[in-house]
């Protein structure tokens, strides 16, 4: 059972503010989903080897050159900015 | 029906601007009602199909999907247009760029009617987690109509769109195909490009089609499927240009198809048991061997799913965070944050709703240190040792068969408060993409209540790259009837 601390903290990790009652109803709900998840922590699983891409999938390599975003769509980019300064992303103080 | 309307076209029976004004027209009389449609590109629509027009007119040749209207699952970038997500924290947010899927039909001259609603970030199996409403199920208005694809879905059903792009993590192409009535499929991980799909759960994500039959499935996929630079898990097995849709076989004869006891499982609605399970003996006339597989590990499919994919949701929702783009408390009227890091915190919680939140919360958990082994280090195994089933079943049948869903379409809020239960309706396809083969949900009947046929699927799954044998099993069983 998943305490509303353990929640909260669990939260805190992921950046995400929680009201009181998100904070309740969250430790209930992950409760009963952590549980479902004991049929597998049981498993004994040997030495099954984890492979990224099964079976004939084959990465796709590119050369790694350097290419300039083209302009006007350096400009869309910076116009999502929420703060901007001359082009450049604004932010508050980090430290 | 792609290609009967192409043939229209061709021979001006129909044109392309009667078609987009027919859709328009339904849009405007239904969408407010269904909420199928979170934008609609009017102008644009109508423009390029004049211009189809003009084409046809002048005697030139234009390809299949060439001046037939569809719409696009709203977590797919389109250039210039809004990208939401259906979620608060994309809201305002415009597309830098194309996807590659968009950009290849943009190519093949699709008409784009529009973007359509979905669970937010494509998180639910209903799409009643969206930030703008619910979409309802246009066969029953009081019913959802499945998700998380399920505006695309009900753009298709109720016959504004020919098809429709959605994309599938657990089963939201395929489910709420199922509870609509249409085809629904997703590929093989790795066949199509998902450059410009907002990533949810990146090793299970594909983008596939909604149609009315499988050959416009196969017809689509056509056109979306091979390899792309910007994504390197895509792998293309055919010459360039091989076609699914010209070399599509529905004789089911000689054909091994796979049952699997754990398919049929309590939680099934009898009259679509009993109804696969007589498609699957009127498949077995007609030449199909049916093959009983035990399969150990599927049982674990959805718990390593529900495990796995809250991670990775926890890790690519990280760049939401209020600095770089979409919703940030900073530009709020009522901000309240004072340094970097009351930003990512204020702007997340107005941003996500609450089952984005849970998947973050959930996934950051199972990561997080002291857990990381337990849960999902050993979910990835338990993955590896589905696979291995998948594997070995199919050195034996050439496709598993089961239900789509448990149930026909649910009612609007019925399961919105149980997570669980609601994760629960992804029984039968989360396991498709868990082992990353490929999987298609075709329409095999219907269950009357309270005055309502509703719709439900036949699920088909081959093994990894078989797309060609998934289109022929399916156009198979679809002849059935």
């Amino acid at each position: 059972m998943l305490k509303k601390d353990e929640v909260k903290k669990v939260a805190d990790l992921a950046r995400i503010e929680l009201t009181a009652e998100e904070e309740k109803s969250f430790a209930l709900q992950l409760s009963s989903i952590l549980e479902y998840f004991q049929d597998i922590s049981q498993l004994e699983v040997g030495e099954a080897e984890v492979v990224d891409h099964y079976q004939l999938g084959i990465n796709q390599v590119r050369s790694d050159n350097v290419s300039m975003v083209i302009e006007d769509q350096a400009e869309k980019i910076q116009a999502e900015f929420p703060n901007k300064k001359k082009g450049y992303l604004s932010v508050k103080q980090v430290l | 029906m792609i290609k009967e309307l192409h043939q229209k076209l061709k021979n001006k029976e129909i044109s392309s601007q009667q078609l987009v004004a027919d859709s328009l027209d339904k849009i405007a009389k239904n969408n407010k009602e269904i909420n199928a449609f979170l934008e609609v590109y009017k102008s644009e629509a109508l423009e390029q199909a004049k211009s189809v027009d003009e084409k046809i007119n002048r005697g030139e040749k234009i390809g299949l999907l060439e001046g037939i209207p569809m719409a696009i699952k709203d977590n797919l970038c389109v250039a210039g247009k809004k990208t939401t997500c259906s979620s608060r924290i994309l809201s305002n947010y415009k597309a830098v760029y194309d996807a590659t899927v968009v950009k290849k039909i943009k190519k093949a001259g699709a008409i784009i009617l529009g973007k359509t609603n979905l669970d937010e970030f494509a998180m639910g199996s209903s799409t009643e987690n969206s930030a703008f409403g619910p979409t309802k199920n246009p066969i029953d208005l009081e019913r959802v109509a499945g998700g998380s694809s399920g505006g695309s879905a009900a753009a298709v059903a109720s016959g504004v769109a020919t098809w429709a792009l959605g994309s599938d993590t657990g089963g939201s192409i395929r489910q709420p195909a199922s509870l609509c009535g249409l085809v629904g499929m997703k590929p093989t991980y790795g066949r199509v490009s998902r450059f410009g799909l907002v990533a949810m759960a990146s090793s299970f994500d594909q983008i596939g089609p909604l149609t009315q039959t499988v050959e416009d499935s196969a017809l689509v996929f056509d056109a979306i499927y091979g390899e792309d630079e910007k994504d390197n898990t895509v792998t293309q097995k055919e010459a360039d240009g091989y076609s699914f849709a010209i070399n599509l076989n529905d004789d089911l004869s000689g054909k091994k198809i796979g049952v699997v006891d754990e398919f049929f499982g309590k939680g099934l609605d009898d009259q679509i048991e009993k109804t696969i399970r007589k498609k699957i003996e009127l498949a077995e006339k007609a030449g199909a061997e049916i093959v009983q597989l035990k399969m150990p590990f599927l049982k674990y499919a959805m718990a390593v799913y529900y495990l796995m994919m809250p991670c990775e949701v926890s890790s690519n929702l990280a760049r939401f965070d209020g600095i770089k783009y979409g919703l940030s408390d900073t530009t709020q009227k009522e901000s309240k944050s004072r340094n970097i890091s009351e930003v990512y915190f204020l702007s997340r919680k107005l941003g996500f709703g609450s089952e984005v939140k849970r998947r973050i919360i959930l996934g950051t958990y199972a990561l997080s240190a002291g857990y990381k082994d337990a849960y999902y280090k050993k979910a990835q195994k338990v993955r590896e040792l589905i696979k291995a089933d998948f594997l070995s079943a199919f050195e034996k049948v050439d496709a598993i068969v089961s239900p789509t869903s448990p149930t026909v379409a649910f009612r609007i809020g019925e399961k919105s408060s149980d997570p669980l239960e609601m994760y629960l309706s992804d029984i039968y396809t989360v396991s498709a993409n868990v082992a990353m083969v490929p999987a298609i949900s075709i329409p095999i009947g219907t269950k009357m209540e309270n005055g309502k046929n509703l719709p439900f699927g036949l699920h088909l799954m081959t093994r990894w790259w078989d797309e060609q044998g998934l289109f022929n099993l399916a156009a198979g069983f679809e002849k059935l009837g």
